[in-house]
């Protein structure tokens, strides 16, 4: 799967940024064809894992 | 950033050592992180807050790491662009993912990068950056609040609300019974959702300004004013950020507030006062579903997102076209704020706060038990690890969920390399020249453990020191360079009465770190 882009997709440059509506991010939306990334069972079964294999939570110091 | 300076420090939680409590684990990673000198180089002076010899020390990449209030904390180089700071916090992350497993205790001790541990606790995440004007005058102050308040919009890590404050986390605006939130716009969603909230630190905020951090009431703006350089630098220090995994959330979080501070700097005067700062800042929080307003000084109210783009607003008046990361941060948070405002949920891999609501929520659809299933909590402190193996927010990074600005290559040379174009660039030079020259080597830590302080008489032996070291001037007027052979420090470091001062946070001392640490053999065996 090709990596997200780094930037949402920009309105044009914002000089009057008050300004509204502008474009809203599209670049998540799913392409036709493109299964849901959040139905894929692969990422269920590893975050299944993760949660059993990580530690339970733990009381921590209080910090600054 | 033209005219910036910013850095970081993150305080890890630690969990999973058999037997052993976080802050004894973290002892373990410290010692093992300065123990073969392959990040950087132990300090031997004891320090101000209660910081005792061996501490922590200062890192070939310019950062510091070192023990505070039980937790390993690990300070970020001074950083003068978006890209060398995110490469920066990914460096520290991956120092301790690296020693864990030089240790062979990957499957025993795990660090997560986070506010909260789900028990009523906190712990921190700050922020600095460099001014030429007092953080503490009234206009910074009032200027800063209304843009820190509203920040966790876009910055906010996201969290399941600790149990101890789920009572004050039930607040819904529309539908749902008690402790019932309503879906985020666009979800779709008619499954109540447990409580959560956008900030891991706005609900242990319980003033608006302090010069403490933590006793006496957690600030929302902390005065701390300690600039660690020349006369004419002064230090913004920011403790109501959250940790973000984002990088994208760490950038933009950075250098929005880079450019608010220089706003200020330059006397524009923020139009906007609001009438609660603390009361703000924990009603956003608790509402992920948008929508946000705040009351404003003046006896009315308006969109928490128009608050920010009124600075949003002047600073591209200010500073469009200026300089890349400008431009970048410009461009960036105005697109947040119109994507916020017209439909969060779309911000997924890019806010962590959404990401991690959208994880949960998942799920909790999926979970016989809903939201009210255990693992849930879990699944929230896994977004945080920093072992790879076991990070939800690798994982989603790998699949293609969560875009970096960084690459891998570029995150692992920032655990050994210090932006060029700061003081870390030098400082990083001396400290490796030190650690080559094995100056640690020299340090007499059967008399420093034997506590410093007040006037004391060893064998023959007959000096003063001191309970805490300020600078190397204490090691120099007490004669005490024999047990304590360097001191290292952000603005200079010190090998036996040679010292070399980096005043100017923005120069990189090359030429001077060259000379210096050519120097270190000869002065460490004098």
């Amino acid at each position: 799967m090709p990596a997200m882009p780094t930037e949402l997709a920009a309105p044009e440059a914002p000089t009057k940024p008050a300004e509204t509506p502008v474009e809203v991010p599209s670049r998540q939306d799913p392409q036709p064809g493109e299964p849901d990334k959040q139905d894929d069972p692969d990422i269920d079964e590893q975050i299944k894992r993760i949660i059993r294999e990580i530690p339970d939570p733990t009381p921590q110091p209080g910090g600054q | 950033m033209d005219g910036a300076l910013f850095g970081t420090e993150t305080e890890y939680a630690c969990a999973g050592a058999a037997g052993q409590s976080p802050a004894e684990a973290a002892i373990r990673v410290k010692d093992g992180v300065f123990a073969g000198r392959k990040f950087g180089l132990i300090e031997p002076a004891p320090r101000e807050w209660g910081e005792v010899p061996g501490n922590g020390g200062f890192l070939f990449n310019g950062g510091r790491l070192y023990l505070d209030s039980g937790h390993l904390e690990y300070a970020t180089p001074e950083c003068r662009t978006l890209e060398d700071v995110v490469a920066a916090e990914r460096g520290g992350d991956q120092i301790l993912v690296q020693t864990v497993a030089d240790l062979g205790l990957q499957s025993e001790i795990f660090f997560i990068k986070n506010n909260t541990d789900h028990f009523g606790h906190t712990y921190g995440y700050h922020e600095n950056y460099c001014l030429r004007v007092s953080p503490r005058s009234r206009d910074m102050v009032q200027g800063l609040l209304p843009f820190l308040v509203t920040r966790q919009l876009f910055a906010g890590a996201g969290m399941i609300a600790p149990a101890p404050l789920r009572g004050r986390a039930t607040g819904s605006r529309s539908g749902g019974g008690p402790g019932v939130l309503p879906a985020l716009p666009g979800s779709g969603s008619t499954v109540p959702v447990t409580p959560f909230q956008l900030s891991q630190r706005a609900a242990f905020v319980s003033v608006d300004v302090s010069h403490r951090v933590r006793f006496g009431g957690r600030p929302i703006l902390n005065l701390r004013d300690e600039p660690l350089a020349g006369g004419r630098f002064r230090r913004l220090h920011i403790i109501i950020g959250d940790a973000n995994r984002s990088e994208y959330a760490t950038a933009l979080k950075l250098g929005t507030t880079a450019l608010v501070a220089q706003l200020l700097e330059l006397g524009w005067d923020c139009d906007v006062e609001l009438e609660h700062p603390v009361q703000a800042i924990k009603d956003i929080s608790r509402n992920p579903h948008g929508n946000w307003t705040v009351r404003t000084a003046r006896g009315g109210s308006m969109p928490a997102i128009e608050v920010q783009r009124a600075y949003l607003l002047e600073a591209t008046r200010r500073f469009l076209g200026r300089d890349k990361d400008t431009d970048w941060t410009l461009r960036q948070w105005a697109t947040i704020l119109n994507g916020l405002e017209m439909d969060p949920l779309r911000l997924a891999g890019y806010v962590d706060w959404v990401t991690k609501y959208q994880q949960l929520s998942q799920f909790a659809e999926k979970s016989p038990r809903g939201w009210d299933d255990p693992a849930l909590i879990k699944l929230d402190l896994a977004y945080h690890h920093v072992n790879p193996a076991v990070s939800l927010y690798t994982l989603l990074r790998k699949q293609g969920v969560i875009p970096s600005l960084v690459d891998d290559e570029r995150a692992e040379r920032a655990m050994q390399q210090p932006p060029a174009d700061s003081r870390a660039a030098g400082r990083g030079h001396v400290v490796r020249a030190m650690a080559e020259a094995r100056a640690d080597d020299a340090i007499r830590w059967e008399v420093l453990a034997r506590r410093l302080g007040e006037r004391a008489v060893w064998g023959d032996e007959r000096f003063v020191v001191y309970e805490y070291v300020d600078d190397w001037r204490d090691i120099r007027d007490t004669g005490a360079w024999h047990i304590i052979p360097y001191l290292i420090d952000w603005g200079a470091v010190a090998v036996k009465d040679h010292v070399l001062e980096f005043p100017d946070p923005f120069r990189d001392y090359a030429e001077e770190a060259e000379r210096f640490g050519k120097s270190i053999p000869s002065l460490l065996r004098r």
